[in-house]
């Protein structure tokens, strides 16, 4: 007891109140905090080592655990792709698919309006109350603040912090996401939000007016309201329907199209600097 | 034992001290953040700066202890969470408890494990207030424990090989006098 009142305690309970205020006002003002910068600079090799390494531990021991998994997966593959082939009304829905497909690879040629930059997941966070991801591209590299961040899949979020040669992404499932979307059949507006429940699950909320004409299995997209995603990039689809008894609003579960499950192996994803209409980030 | 060495061998262990504990906050830090949180022993990232910080408490004195707790907790927050994050008043706060209870117990490593029990416990209320925090609303119980259950039990079983590498870095300081097996 005698040390918790020691001049000693008190300066270092000062000190790491500072530690915690300093960044986050520095990080709300949008600056850069040097110290914080320099010290993830300097850890940022290491960290990509240890992704590395686990990397290679992770797919060393799945080849002894998954041996069953991908056998039975393996028989199954093969009975779809049979009775596939058998299908022939599911021809239509397959082109349509892969349309669809073709038709999101081909985003950067689409939109040319896009300036795109490749990054390496190098880190995750290191709690579990949050989805944070650290990127290896920085300043250096054009990265800054409130820029969208997508995979070939659709959106992954946007980014949060940056550093010299890093940044960290917040994902679309966090609590702290919000995202002005429509859908693709009806053009029903509304935003989805992250979700507590629905983020351990790798879903997030739509909340729209009761009246609108949204069912489950509708294509949700970027409005491009809001200074940070440009419009028309896929957030997911709707999988179920639900009332909200406290806003009588009607919620929409959605699946992002980014599987937040496989993030840890993701491993790359791109970062747009720029596009047409952007308030927060370089054209 | 710093009291009875002169100024400049009470400086050469500060620095000793600095390096040793800071090389071994900056490598468990790193292995927190890149590869634990890569792999999910258990379904979660363990908190092992936690471990190392009980370890570090029961091996060496209180100042020590306080001082590693705000420097791994600011550094942990750096490399892997987003601001704001309350991690070095977090560990400061264990690094409290885990010396009080320090005190009344042998150093040894069926000591460290016991000691390791409270600490899980804070880090538990810590991610159910980060949670209370980034949702905005306090959140399911059930929910919660889904998260916070695998943490301390990936936290719990990942840091009990800690002591033994803390107690590897207490060597050169030679602060092993606490320590037997």
């Amino acid at each position: 007891m005698k040390f918790l009142k020691s001049k000693f305690f008190i300066v270092c309970v000062i000190i790491a109140a500072v530690l915690v205020l300093v960044p986050a006002v520095l990080t709300a003002l949008g600056q850069v905090d040097i110290v914080k910068s320099g010290l993830k600079t300097v850890a940022k090799p290491f960290e990509w080592c240890g992704s590395k390494i686990a990397d290679a531990i992770d797919g060393f021991v799945s080849v002894f655990t998954e041996y069953d998994d991908l056998k039975k997966e393996n028989q199954e593959l093969r009975d779809a792709l049979d009775s596939m082939e058998n299908a022939a009304a599911d021809n239509e829905v397959l082109k349509q698919e892969n349309a669809w497909l073709k038709e999101y690879l081909d985003l950067h040629t689409k939109n040319p309006e896009f300036s795109l930059t490749d990054a390496d997941i190098i880190s995750h966070e290191a709690g579990n109350y949050s989805t944070v991801l650290t990127l290896n591209k920085g300043t250096v590299h054009g990265i800054k603040r409130n820029m969208p961040v997508i995979t070939a899949a659709g959106v992954l979020g946007y980014v949060s912090e940056v550093g010299l040669d890093w940044c960290k992404v917040v994902s679309i499932i966090e609590t702290s996401s919000k995202v002005g979307v429509y859908t693709d059949r009806t053009g029903v507006i509304g935003t989805v939000e992250g979700s507590l429940e629905l983020r351990a699950e790798g879903k997030c909320l739509m909340s729209y007016e009761a009246d609108a004409d949204i069912k489950v299995g509708d294509r949700v997209y970027t409005s491009g309201t809001g200074s940070i995603y440009p419009g028309g990039l896929l957030i997911g689809k709707i999988v179920s329907i639900e009332a909200d008894e406290a806003t009588r609003r009607l919620m929409a579960v959605v699946e992002p199209s980014v599987d937040f499950s496989s993030l840890p192996t993701l491993g790359s994803v791109m970062v747009i600097r720029g596009y047409k209409g952007a308030e927060g980030v370089e054209e | 034992m710093m009291k009875n060495m002169s100024g400049g061998a009470e400086k050469r262990m500060i620095l000793r001290r600095v390096l040793i504990y800071g090389g071994a906050a900056f490598i468990l830090g790193v292995l927190q953040c890149s590869f634990f949180s890569r792999l999910k022993p258990f379904g979660a990232t363990p908190d092992v700066i936690l471990g190392s910080l009980c370890a570090v408490s029961m091996l060496d004195n209180k100042k020590t202890a306080v001082v590693y707790a705000i420097g791994a907790g600011y550094f942990i927050d750096t490399i892997g969470a987003v601001s704001p994050s309350f991690g070095a008043l977090f560990y400061l706060f264990c690094a409290v408890i885990a010396t009080v209870l320090a005190e009344k117990l042998i150093p040894r490593f069926f000591s460290y494990a016991v000691l390791l029990l409270p600490a899980i416990l804070c880090r538990a209320a810590y991610t159910y207030l980060c949670l209370w925090l980034s949702a905005g609303a306090l959140p399911p119980i059930g929910l919660s424990l889904g998260i916070i259950l695998p943490e301390a039990i990936s936290t719990l079983v990942l840091c009990l090989p800690i002591y033994f590498l803390m107690k590897i870095c207490t060597i050169p300081i030679g602060a092993r006098s606490r320590f037997t097996f």
